[in-house]
């Protein structure tokens, strides 16, 4: 049997310690969860591309009207449907409206909303997942019973009666996509619940005499963060495309606070006469929005996921 | 009253339309194209290669979703419509005298059954000759005593007006005015199998009679004095005007035929129908879809025979829907011979060659241009909405709402060069009309500074939108009558669904309404919906005071551009609660006298007045015709003539 020789790392010496090497102390650059999520997400090529995609749409619709100054509400009815140009890039719309602005400032509406709305659910969707798996028994079946029965309902039938009934207002919509988006973020919430709240660390604090808000919020919470986080990101884009959907077929915002649903729709009124540029820039962005969404939501699943982080 | 001598233009697809055309042209100095445009008032036309006998045409019913609802052409008003009239009726039964014929304001003697009418030396009587060789199609002749049917019917129609089912012929005289309209100012008729006179009751401006009252009288056979489907004989042909039995005599017949005459299954089949003196016979008439053939006339004895074996007139519910067809080809058994771009996809309007840019080329059409005649568009305001009716009745406020309507820039942009502006309320189009000094120097122009220096002038704080009335009063610098302090400049403007340049061109009126304070609130409906609204405010139609304003269509004159039925006071179009005693008798001296001194009379006080009418561009209707198809367009009242339309060598 070989011998274990302990030896003091002369300078510059990289070789660990062996209570190190035997994992029993810290590795002298301690990394974070946060780091190792980090890294697996950057190993993530696709998931770098749409963070950068995304932020490059969050800086054009928010700070681009700083720099950009296009005609983005005046009739001008000598400038209707002109192609992309010196002074319109991505054209005209058939009000003269400057395309290019006007992605932009619908841009604003639909990731605000969308934000706005899959922040929301999930926060809803977390609270009642973890409520529901923590207290269990017949208050965990009538909540869980309630979640299927909510989810047998249309999605897009629910989005129509309340977008129709509510009104048609920013808040409105963030209110009403957030209250149909909220339902499979709880049954995975649920899920970790009824794993973690068997934990010793659980059972300990209750033994102690914690009390169930704050063994929800202190320590089953914490520990599904990962699982809310990637749907976070997925039902953001679940949310800008609900809202696209909404405007795409009558029912957005009031023009003009158009969303990109809303030129989308707007534009394809003109497929004969191929005014394209009224059509590509707001249905590429669309999808560009949801599968950045959807890559960022698989790579931070993959950062969130133990056994796929180095230690 | 006289007979509505004006033909409503209704609802249509385009709404802002007017015709479309025929063949020549008128000229004018004025340019309403757009910059690359050469005058839009020239012509249209189509191939002038041989005329091949025979074949059968598919046209599209004009506008897309309307199609005939009558086949009796003694119309009630909710009848009177050109798809009733000129695109359906006039193939079957002509009316005495035809106006309008290859975009020429004129009278076509050729196209009727009557001559040239003389006038007796006082000024009092004209006598029609009727054309010897011009004959019913169950062999009998059409007489004077035809003429006397259909003004005894109308004689009938003396206590009615207003009344549902009335005739939309019929308007009661004006009293303030000194005058009365066909058949009331009839003093006494004389028919003859080849002629009647009639003696009317003070002189009339004989081109008023002939081209505006007379163009709407269609004789009627005698075979039709019946009063019931067994055929029993009525009497109203055969009665004078004088007759004390003469209102149930018709009253009888009346009923009999109004219903006839709206029962859309029988239209092909009922033998009522089938007794015709125009050029063409109705084959077949499609109840559901209101699509229907015709033949030529075998026993029209006439001018002006047909070419073509058959004509097809295909219904489509949308522009869209007849778009698809179009680009189908112009050849195969179904395509269509003639069919209307819509906006969207019409090339840009190039007045040197109307064939640049034609979307269609390859799928073997040619574009068209619609005619231009004697047609105004509008927007009309409510004087009697009990929500803004004083705000419109404020000359000043009208003022500055018609300063806001940007003509030239919605020709120019949404609507690619394919208009031209309404100018006032006498049309700047074709060169004759009695244009006044008065009225060039007040015709309609984009003005949105004196628009709102108006408001500013008249008491108006136009700080914000809605402009607030800050001085209310009926001086001259006040807010006018009626309007009370703090009261807003705002109102509701409805207008058709599913015009995209509409949308465009109202979004910037909207929008330069708002520079001068004035909040105009669109809102779209149904073309139905719309013509369902528009009824006057009166204590039995109290639904007539809730609109503001309606953007619907437009008016077509007949031969005078005169308002006798649209402006003045009671006139059966009236329906904006406007009266103003003094125009009444203006436009009364556009019918009594033929001096261009009281036509600009008439128009230099009402271009000083509160009109409740805005005046917006004139549609010129760009159509597709097959390549191989000659096609003579649209009359100047938006009627078809088919009998001259033939497939080329």
């Amino acid at each position: 049997m070989d011998e274990i020789v302990v030896e003091s790392p002369g300078q510059g010496d990289n070789i660990p310690p062996t209570e190190q090497m035997l994992g029993l102390e810290p590795t002298e650059s301690a990394r974070s969860m946060f780091r190792r999520g980090l890294e697996v997400f950057l190993e993530n090529r696709l998931a770098v591309v749409a963070f950068g995609v995304l932020v490059f749409y969050v800086l054009m619709c928010f700070f681009g009207p700083l720099l950009y100054h296009g005609n983005t509400s005046h009739v001008q009815m000598d400038e209707i449907t002109l192609p992309p140009g010196p002074s319109h890039p991505l054209g005209t719309d058939q009000n003269g409206v400057d395309e290019l602005g006007k992605l932009m400032k619908a841009g604003q509406i639909s990731l605000e909303i969308g934000i706005a709305s899959g922040v929301l659910a999930s926060v809803i969707g977390m609270l009642y997942g973890a409520i529901a798996g923590y207290v269990g028994g017949w208050v965990d079946s009538i909540m869980m019973r309630t979640i299927d029965a909510l989810l047998s309902i249309p999605l897009i039938f629910a989005l129509i009666y309340l977008a129709s009934t509510l009104g048609r207002t920013k808040t409105v919509f963030i209110m009403v996509i957030a209250l149909t988006s909220w339902f499979s973020l709880t049954r995975l919430t649920r899920g970790d619940t009824l794993t973690i709240k068997v934990r010793d660390y659980v059972a300990a604090c209750r033994m102690m005499g914690g009390r169930s808000p704050r063994i929800i919020f202190r320590h089953i919470l914490p520990n599904t963060i990962g699982t809310t986080i990637v749907n976070t990101s997925l039902s953001i884009a679940n949310s800008v495309f609900a809202l696209s959907v909404l405007s795409y077929i009558g029912l957005g915002l009031q023009a003009p606070n158009d969303d990109w649903g809303g030129m989308f729709a707007n534009g394809s009124s003109y497929l004969d006469q191929n005014y394209w540029w009224m059509i590509y820039p707001p249905g590429v962005s669309i999808v560009l929005i949801i599968i950045s969404c959807n890559f960022i939501g698989d790579a931070l699943r993959d950062a969130f996921e133990t056994r796929l982080q180095k230690r | 009253m006289a007979v509505r001598n004006t033909r409503k233009i209704v609802a249509m697809a385009g709404v802002l339309a007017v015709l479309a055309s025929a063949a020549a042209c008128g000229s004018s100095k004025k340019s309403g194209g757009n910059n690359n445009a050469t005058n839009p008032v020239s012509t249209a036309s189509s191939s002038s290669a041989p005329a091949k006998q025979g074949g059968t045409a598919n046209v599209a019913e004009w506008p897309p979703g309307s199609s005939p609802t009558a086949i009796w052409p003694f119309m009630t008003s909710d009848q009177l419509s050109t798809q009733n009239a000129g695109q359906f009726q006039y193939y079957f039964y002509r009316p005495l005298y035809f106006v309008g014929l290859n975009d020429k304001l004129a009278v076509n003697y050729d196209m009727g059954p009557a001559d040239q009418p003389t006038w007796s030396s006082d000024g009092l009587t004209i006598t029609i000759p009727m054309k010897s060789t011009w004959g019913w199609s169950n062999g009998e002749k059409v007489t004077g005593q035809d003429v006397q049917f259909w003004l005894n019917m109308l004689k009938s129609e003396e206590g009615k007006p207003g009344q549902a089912g009335a005739s939309g012929y019929y308007s009661p005289p004006n009293q303030a005015a000194g005058v009365n309209y066909l058949p009331d100012n009839i003093k006494s008729t004389t028919a003859t199998d080849s002629s009647i006179s009639i003696t009317f009751d003070q002189k009339y401006n004989q081109e008023y009679i002939v081209g505006n009252a007379l163009s709407t009288v269609t004789p009627m056979p005698l075979a039709w004095d019946v009063t019931d489907a067994k055929g029993t004989k009525g009497k109203c042909s055969t009665d004078t005007l004088t007759s004390p039995t003469l209102q149930a005599d018709c009253d009888a017949v009346f009923k009999y035929l109004n219903t006839a005459g709206k029962d859309v299954k029988s239209f092909a089949t009922n033998p009522l129908w089938q007794i015709s003196d125009g050029p063409w016979s109705l084959k077949d008439f499609n109840a559901t879809s209101g699509g229907f053939s015709i033949t030529p006339n075998t026993k029209f004895t006439g001018e002006h025979k047909p070419y073509l074996d058959q004509v097809n007139f295909v219904p489509f519910q949308s522009q869209d829907a007849e778009w698809t067809a179009l680009k189908a080809g112009s050849t195969g058994a179904n395509a269509l011979q003639i069919g209307v771009f819509p906006n969207a996809d019409t090339p840009p309007y190039n007045g040197s060659d109307l064939q640049a840019g034609n979307p269609l080329a390859s799928a073997g059409y040619n574009v068209e241009k619609g005619s231009l005649l004697d047609s105004i568009d509008y927007y009309q305001v409510n004087d009697g909405s009990k929500a803004h009716g004083n705000l419109f009745k404020q000359s000043y406020f009208t003022k500055a709402l018609q300063d806001e309507m940007d003509q030239q820039s919605a020709i120019n942009g949404p609507y690619k060069g394919w208009g031209y502006p309404t100018t006032g309320i006498v049309p700047g189009y074709p060169d004759g009309n009695p244009l006044s000094p008065a009225a060039k120097a007040a015709s309609a122009k984009y003005d949105p500074a004196e628009a709102k220096t108006l408001m500013q002038q008249h008491g108006w704080d136009v700080s914000t939108t809605p402009a607030t009335c800050t001085s209310p009063g009926t001086g001259a610098n006040q807010c006018g009558a009626g309007i009370k302090a703090g009261d807003k400049a705002e109102f509701t403007l409805e207008y058709p669904s599913a015009h995209p340049a509409m949308d465009t061109m109202l979004a910037a009126y909207k929008q330069a309404a708002a520079g001068a304070g004035i909040a105009v609130n669109t809102v779209t409906k149904t073309q139905n919906t719309l013509s369902g609204e528009l009824v006057g405010c009166s204590p039995s139609a109290p639904a007539g005071c809730n609109w503001d304003a309606i953007l619907y269509g437009g008016w077509v004159f007949s031969l005078l551009p005169t308002t006798d039925s649209l402006l003045t006071t009671g006139a059966g179009s009236n329906i904006f609660g406007f009266s103003d005693p003094t125009f009444d008798s203006k436009v009364a001296g556009t019918i009594k006298s033929s001096d261009p001194q009281a036509w600009y009379d008439y128009e230099s006080y009402a271009a000083g007045i509160s009109l409740p009418l805005i005046f917006m561009m004139d549609q010129i209707w760009p159509w597709a015709v097959a390549s191989n198809f000659h096609d003579s367009g649209q009359d100047a009242f938006q009627g078809f003539e088919p009998e001259f339309w033939y497939y080329t060598k």
